[in-house]
């Protein structure tokens, strides 16, 4: 098989959660140009509306779950049941429903019971839930992908910020484990760790970040999603358990602020 | 041309691969050309890899893509320097590179002598470091965005009894990787890696024992990786639209053996 065709996902589903903004779009428009029917899953219907009817354009199928809390494990069920009796199969999982929202603005003392809940049970809590909804079904199909998104915060500490990097971290173990648990079922797990990809529309922040990344830009959002592609295909087919880093060279760097250089030699 | 390839499509690229002649760097060649790109095969000075990069060649010819054995001492940095400044120039430019050198050493640390290590180090580590150093200058000379990708070992990251040289070298590779991704990412130039769990060619340090049936069982997932299990990670890495942001990364190919207890 030439190696660009390890990269095909033609007659797959994938199930993308948070698929109607951001990064969640371009996995969604990602995993589809290469073959895969979508199930695009969020909190607000038209967002996953709008996604949907891009996808469908290019000739693929795409399951609407808009008004899905994801963070409430009965919908979250409820929406697998749904994909698998509609769309026949589920293959891949992209949990990449999350955001840092949770408590923002507060300090530690200040931040209350429902902010720490929220902010878990938003990017961590309904990573399990929809991996547990999934597993079973992969492993009667004798195979699945699960790719998780973590962050550069999974990996570094942030003053005030506490839940998002918590979940980001515990993304990581989460990854493993599944990774780990169903490797003789024939799941891969893995994880996708994003930088800083500013929305669109936000040029000022992101001149600001150009400044201090070793790749002097932030982060665009059509690179994305050809990460998820290589994670959900058989070009990956011997990785597991392992999260890849996508951040212009935030994380490997930083023992200095930026561009700071040694003392100059003779 | 599928769909999904326009993402990682290297048609009109150069590449350059060292260590053409082992595995990894043959796959990672063949890679390269079934992606599209015209492909410098760089083997030791030794008449068997010459041979070995000789069948690579015939492999990317018969895709009809462009192949070159060269000699390259990865071990003399000028030699480095002068065989890719010849690449180039009859290329007609250069916008990958990658690195697969390998010499295991599998010695406990009291019976390693001076000059094993140094062997290690220079076969291992130096010419990785010879490699991104000579790369980037050619891209620099062109103001091409290169990319370049080494290829290390999980040894480099986890310890195994009687690897003490070998881990040192290939622990060197992993960092050289961070600081010079660091240090060339303003320029649009991407260094990145790949690391090598158990492999079904590695009999240089698995044998058939029941010492070696318990390491090749142990990868979480319970095979040896074969060489063409490089490649889709190879050519995602060397893409312009895939990886421009992906910036001193090291991509584990091994199985999931960091992963586990």
């Amino acid at each position: 098989m030439g190696v660009l065709d390890r990269f095909d996902l033609t007659g797959q589903v994938a199930i993308v959660t948070g698929a109607g903004t951001g990064l969640g779009r371009e996995f969604a428009r990602s995993l589809a140009g290469a073959g895969c029917d979508i199930v695009g899953v969020g909190r607000r219907g038209e967002p996953i509306e709008a996604i949907g009817e891009e996808i469908r354009a290019t000739g693929r199928r795409f399951l609407a779950a808009g008004g899905t809390d994801v963070t409430d494990s009965a919908q979250v069920n409820a929406m697998v049941a749904r994909a698998i009796a509609e769309l026949g199969r589920v293959d891949i999982l992209v949990n990449n429903a999350g955001g840092g929202g949770a408590g923002r603005g507060k300090t530690l003392p200040e931040l209350t019971d429902e902010d720490w809940h929220q902010g878990i049970d938003t990017n961590l809590t309904s990573a399990f839930y929809c991996a547990r909804a999934v597993v079973s079904h992969m492993v009667e199909r004798g195979g699945g992908r699960i790719i998780n998104v973590s962050s550069a915060w999974g990996y570094r500490g942030g003053r005030n910020n506490f839940m998002y990097p918590v979940s980001k971290g515990g993304i990581l173990q989460l990854t493993k484990a599944l990774a780990i648990t169903y490797a003789h079922d024939n799941i891969r797990a893995t994880c996708i760790s994003p930088g800083m990809f500013p929305r669109a529309g936000d040029p000022e922040r992101a001149a600001a970040l150009a400044q201090v990344l070793p790749a002097g830009r932030a982060g665009l959002p059509h690179e994305i999603g050809p990460l998820a592609l290589f994670l959900a295909s058989p070009a990956s087919d011997y990785l597991s358990g392992s999260a890849v880093i996508m951040d212009g060279g935030v994380v490997p760097a930083g023992v200095t602020p930026a561009g700071v250089v040694p003392r100059a030699e003779g | 041309m599928p769909p999904q390839a326009r993402y990682f499509d290297l048609t009109g690229k150069k590449a350059m691969v060292v260590g053409a002649d082992n595995p990894a760097g043959g796959a990672i060649a063949r890679a390269y050309a079934e992606a599209g790109a015209d492909v410098a095969l760089c083997a030791l000075t030794a008449d068997e890899a010459v041979m070995r990069a000789r069948a690579v060649r015939r492999d990317i010819e018969s895709l009809g893509r462009k192949a070159t054995e060269y000699v390259m001492d990865v071990t003399l940095g000028k030699n480095v320097q002068v065989t890719t400044r010849q690449i180039a120039k009859e290329m007609g430019g250069l916008d990958i590179v990658a690195c697969a050198p390998d010499l295991f050493l599998g010695k406990p640390i009291e019976r390693t002598t001076d000059s094993e290590l140094a062997r290690v180090m220079q076969v291992n580590f130096a010419s990785q470091y010879f490699v991104v150093r000579t790369a980037a200058e050619e891209f620099r000379r062109d103001h091409r965005p290169g990319r370049i990708t080494l290829v290390t070992s999980v040894i480099g990251e986890r310890s195994m009894i009687d690897t003490t040289a070998y881990a040192a070298a290939h622990g060197a590779v992993y960092s050289l990787v961070r600081a010079a991704a660091h240090e060339l990412a303003g320029e649009g130039i991407r260094v990145n890696a790949i690391s090598l769990g158990w492999m079904d060619y590695m009999d240089d340090r698995i044998d058939e024992s029941e010492n070696g049936k318990r390491a090749k069982r142990f990868p979480m997932l319970r095979r040896l990786g074969h060489a063409d299990d490089i490649g889709g990670t190879a050519v995602w890495l060397a893409s312009d639209f895939g990886a421009d942001y992906i910036v001193g990364e090291i991509i584990a190919v091994d199985g999931g053996l960091l992963q586990h207890q």
